[in-house]
Parts: structure tokens; C-alpha cells; sequence
């Protein structure tokens, strides 16, 4: 792993590591609606059934930011491990998703 | 392990919220709501342009047996049935001036329907629908042949059916795609109609010229052909300026217009012909069918 | 006219609207400051600590924050064109820290030293889903943890 890379888990300690300090709670969220084609197609999809693949990928890209968010807000505290991740999905809003992930931010040694 | 106090990120550091200003987002969705309108509105009138003249006469008579009952309930009293009559006698007359091959010649019918307001409506399946307010105002044959006319050029070019096509599928699109009672949707809606109302203006102005047209073939002259509007114009409240707003020209803007139209075709104008007999017993029976309505409004 | 409402409504919501964020933010950091030295962690086991715990007990806080006609408007128009809702990203943001903040004065009331095992909870409440009109859509944040404190 890179000097810069980011140790993520959702345990709360490192296997094989040592926790030295804490820094506390660091949260990353993201609010996404999904466009009037991908809405049609659900609507249709509905009627047969089965994944719909627009929404599985809209989702997957929101939490990869949230995720790049509390990675960020991680680093500016100056961590090199987010530790006892959790992740949250709620609908804020019709026809929108807001992803939401929180963890502690940790120094490795 | 050891707990490291850490001060908060400044509000300009956040990293849970995006740093764009809000109002740039805004102006480039709005731009983007106003591109996809205008794209949609294009398309349409492509289609309902395409659609009308290829529209079959008898599906269009279906259409018009959805408001057949109305029709037959503004029918029912003799005095308005006689006043249709009358004037069907004259749009009848209007028709042969128009198509002179009597083969080609559509069926159109027009009713007189009892309502103060002075308004006359052309509906799908070849009906016109004078309301008796218009009836009641009318000072000359000659005008009110004019607007006959008027109402009977918007039926040959098919605007009824333009029109109501239009709102109809512009109402469903804008149901489909920005759902039903999202806010946004009733504003789109709002400004589908807005620009649909530029196009009926230009609609307006041909059914005008039609309308002279006819008057003058009939009578050899122009003469009445403007004092219908002259008087609305009179009665109009509203500022000039406002007509961009309302589904008709302004009555001034009509009346300039239809003046420039008899000068560039070099019609005479000569005096005007008195209401026929028919019309006028049937204008006192309206009257005394619904006493208050006319005489406080002149 | 509809449309003139709509405009001045919005105007309204965007003035209104920052303004009221501004200083919510500013009251938010300024509280985030004081409570700097309170740890606060969603891990299960407080950090080792010589000292014995004296009471450990639950604390909580929670926030409803409801967006501004100018956010309504840019969030609804989003939702045509789909994307990142940035309109909204800031009221969800506020309500989670200001949830936190009540929690964490609850415990300071209490004379906790730390809160552990924190959990965040998000809703959408008030029957306002965006695009209806009764209503703006509001979001409740809910935080909740264990207070602890050890013994001197």
C-alpha cells in the first residue's frame, strides 16, 4: 500500500495493526437523483421485474463519492485509517437518494 | 490508543457539500429546462403539422360528437333556432363563394348558442359557434359576415384541430415526463402554452385575411369589415402592450392590420348593409330571453 | 401570474434561505469548537484508559431541517435531468451536525468524558416529498450514543 492510501474497514480494529491515536467521527454523504430516461425505464422494468441496472450503477457511483468524501475530510485530520465503517441510504426526497457513510478516524502505527 | 482533539473544518472546507454556488446550478438547469421546451414545442408542431391535414373529415366528426350534447342544449330554445338558421344561410352563402365546385364543398354547420360574451368559437368536425352576444352587438350584415368568415377560415386551415392537438399532447408529455403534481411540471406547462399562443396570433391574421377576402367577394367592397374590432378595441381595458399575454391580438393591432390589407389589395369601401330581417327578430327575442345581458354592456 | 408567484417565491427562498445557512454554519462551527475536547466515536470500546468507568448511559439529539423554495426549485429540477443534488447536500449536512451537537451538549449536561458506539440516523418527515406542493420536504437527522464517564 502507497504512503498516501487510505486503510478502510468496517471491524473496529486493524488486524496486524496498532492503533495509536483517535480522531474522531468523519462522515461522507451525497444526495443524487436519477434523470427522467433512467426513472422511464425503471417504470418499465417495474412491470416485468428483475435488477434495474441504472439504478444499481447511480447508486454504486453515489457511494463512491461519499466514500471519496469521509476519505477526504479523513485526511485533513491527518489519518491514515477509517475504522467501524457504516454505511446508510435514505430517500430524502422524491426520486432521490442520499447515501451517507461514517466511521472514526484513526492513525495506524 | 489516544484521543487527538481536532478542531472542525472551516464552512469553506466542507467536504460533504459541493462547492458550486447555488445559482450557477440554477441558471444551468433553467437553461436546460428552456432548451428541452423549445425542443419538445419544435418537435410537436412538426407533428400535429404533419398530422392535421392527413386527418381524416370523418374521424374528425368523431371527435366533435364528444360536445354534441352542449351544442343541443344551447339549441333548445326557437328563437336561437331561428337565428341559427338565418345564419346558416349565410355562412351557406359564404361556402359557395369559397369552393364554387360543389363537390368539393365541406358541410359546415353554425349555431347560435345564448351567452352574453361577445365570442365566436370554431370547433373540430365543422361546427362554428356564434354566441349571441356577438349577435346582439352587431350593427351590419357585413360584419357580421366578416367574422362568418373569419370563423370558417380558421375551420379550412384546420386550427381548431392544431390547436387542440397541441395542448392535448403537450399536456400528456409534460404529465409523462415531469410527473404529476411536480411544481415544475405546471411551469412547464405554463410556458408550452405561452408559445403556443404566438402561433395562434399567426393563425389569427389568416383567418382574417380569409375572412376579408370572402366579405369582399361578396359585397365588391371592404366596407364593416374592421368596425367589429374598432369596437372591441373601444371596449378593451387592457394596455397595448399587455396583448402579448392574451390567446388574441390586440383588437387595435387587428384592426391596423386589416386596414393595411385593404389598402395593399385596393379594396373599396362602401357603405354597409343593415342586419337581415331574421337575425333582427331573433336579436329582440334574445334580448328579451335574457333582459339584463346586452344593454348594460354597450 | 403563476409564474411571477413562483419567481418571487424563490427570491425569497434564495435570500432568505443562504442567509439563514450562513449562520447556521457559523453557529455550528463555533459550537464544533467548544466540544472538541469531548471524543466522540462510533467505536464500541472506549480508547484503554487507566481510569474505571463510573456510568455509561445513552444520549441523544436530533434535528429536522426543511429546505428553501429556491432549493425545492433547483432540487426539482434535478430531478428531470438527474445528477449530484448539491441543493440539498448542505441541509442534510446541517441537520447531521446539528443533531450531533445537541447529543453532545446532552452528554457535556451529564459531565461525560467521552460518547462511544455513535449511530446516525437520516429520514424524510412532514409529508413533503419534493414536487408536492403542500409542503416542503424536511429531513430529520438522529444521533445517538453512549455517554461515559470515568471516575476521579
Amino acid at each position: 500500500m502507497g504512503k498516501d492510501s487510505m486503510i478502510l474497514t468496517n471491524t473496529e480494529t486493524i488486524l496486524g495493526k496498532n492503533i495509536v491515536e483517535m480522531y474522531g467521527v468523519v462522515n461522507g454523504s451525497t444526495v443524487r437523483a436519477k434523470h427522467v430516461g433512467r426513472d422511464l425505464m425503471a417504470s418499465l422494468k417495474n412491470i416485468v421485474g428483475g435488477e434495474l441496472k441504472g439504478y444499481t450503477e447511480l447508486l454504486q457511483e453515489a457511494r463512491d463519492e461519499a466514500t471519496q468524501r469521509m476519505i477526504a475530510e479523513a485526511r485533513k485530520l491527518g489519518a491514515n485509517a477509517i475504522v467501524n465503517i457504516r454505511y446508510s441510504t435514505s430517500s430524502v426526497a422524491q426520486g432521490a437518494a442520499e447515501i451517507y457513510v461514517y466511521g472514526t478516524a484513526v492513525k495506524v502505527g | 490508543m489516544v484521543f487527538v482533539p481536532k478542531e472542525p473544518p472551516a464552512a469553506t472546507e466542507n467536504v460533504n457539500v459541493s462547492p458550486n454556488h447555488p445559482l450557477h446550478e440554477f441558471l444551468i438547469l433553467l437553461g436546460g429546462l428552456a432548451g428541452v421546451l423549445f425542443l419538445v414545442w419544435l418537435l410537436l408542431g412538426l407533428a400535429v403539422d404533419w398530422i392535421v391535414p392527413n386527418l381524416d373529415p370523418r374521424a374528425e366528426s368523431q371527435l366533435a360528437t364528444i360536445y354534441r350534447p352542449l351544442l343541443e342544449v344551447g339549441d333548445a330554445s326557437p328563437t336561437t333556432q331561428t337565428g341559427s338558421r338565418a345564419l346558416q344561410i349565410e355562412l351557406d352563402q359564404l361556402l359557395a363563394l369559397q369552393f364554387p365546385d360543389k363537390a368539393k364543398r365541406p358541410a359546415y354547420f353554425v349555431h347560435l348558442h345564448s351567452d352574453e360574451d361577445v365570442n365566436a368559437l370554431a370547433l373540430p368536425g365543422g361546427h362554428i359557434l356564434v354566441l349571441s352576444g356577438l349577435l346582439a352587438q352587431a350593427e351590419s350584415e357585413n360584419e357580421l359576415l366578416f367574422v362568418l368568415g373569419h370563423e370558417l377560415g380558421h375551420l379550412i386551415h384546420r386550427d381548431h384541430l392544431r390547436g387542440l392537438g397541441r395542448s392535448l399532447v403537450m399536456y400528456t408529455l409534460a404529465n409523462a415526463l415531469f410527473g404529476n403534481q411536480n411544481f415544475v411540471s405546471g411551469m412547464a406547462e405554463n410556458s408550452l402554452r405561452n408559445l403556443q399562443l404566438s402561433f395562434s396570433r399567426g393563425q389569427e391574421s389568416a383567418a382574417d385575411q380569409l375572412g376579408l377576402a370572402l366579405l369582399v367577394k361578396k359585397y365588391g367592397h371592404a366596407g364593416g369589415a374592421t368596425v367589429f374590432f374598432e369596437r372591441l378595441a373601444k371596449q378593451e381595458k387592457s394596455p397595448r402592450f399587455l396583448s402579448y399575454l392574451t390567446t388574441h391580438p390586440h383588437p387595435q393591432e387587428r384592426v391596423e392590420q386589416l386596414q393595411a390589407l385593404i389598402q395593399a389589395q385596393a379594396y373599396a369601401i362602401k357603405p354597409t348593409q343593415p342586419l337581415s330581417k331574421a337575425l333582427k327578430a331573433n336579436l329582440a327575442a334574445s334580448q328579451e330571453h335574457n333582459p339584463d345581458g346586452q344593454s348594460e354592456k354597450d | 401570474m403563476e409564474l411571477l408567484i413562483l419567481a418571487i417565491m424563490v427570491t425569497i427562498g434564495y435570500f432568505a434561505g443562504s442567509h439563514a445557512e450562513k449562520t447556521h454554519y457559523a453557529s455550528i462551527i463555533e459550537r464544533e469548537k467548544a466540544f472538541t475536547k469531548l471524543p466522540t466515536t462510533n467505536l464500541k470500546h472506549p480508547p484503554q484508559d487507566p481510569r474505571e468507568v463510573e456510568w455509561a448511559q445513552l444520549v441523544n439529539g436530533n434535528a429536522v431541517m426543511a429546505v428553501d423554495y429556491f432549493k425545492l426549485f433547483v432540487a426539482s429540477l434535478r430531478n428531470m435531468f438527474g445528477g449530484r443534488m448539491s441543493a440539498y447536500e448542505s441541509v442534510i449536512d446541517r441537520a447531521r451536525r446539528e443533531a450531533t451537537l445537541r447529543m453532545q451538549e446532552m452528554a457535556r449536561k451529564q459531565g461525560a468524558d467521552m460518547i462511544i458506539n455513535l449511530r446516525i440516523e437520516t429520514a424524510s418527515i412532514g409529508g413533503g416529498t419534493a414536487g408536492q406542493k403542500n409542503g416542503l420536504p424536511s429531513i430529520e437527522a438522529m444521533v445517538y450514543g453512549t455517554a461515559v464517564r470515568y471516575r476521579r
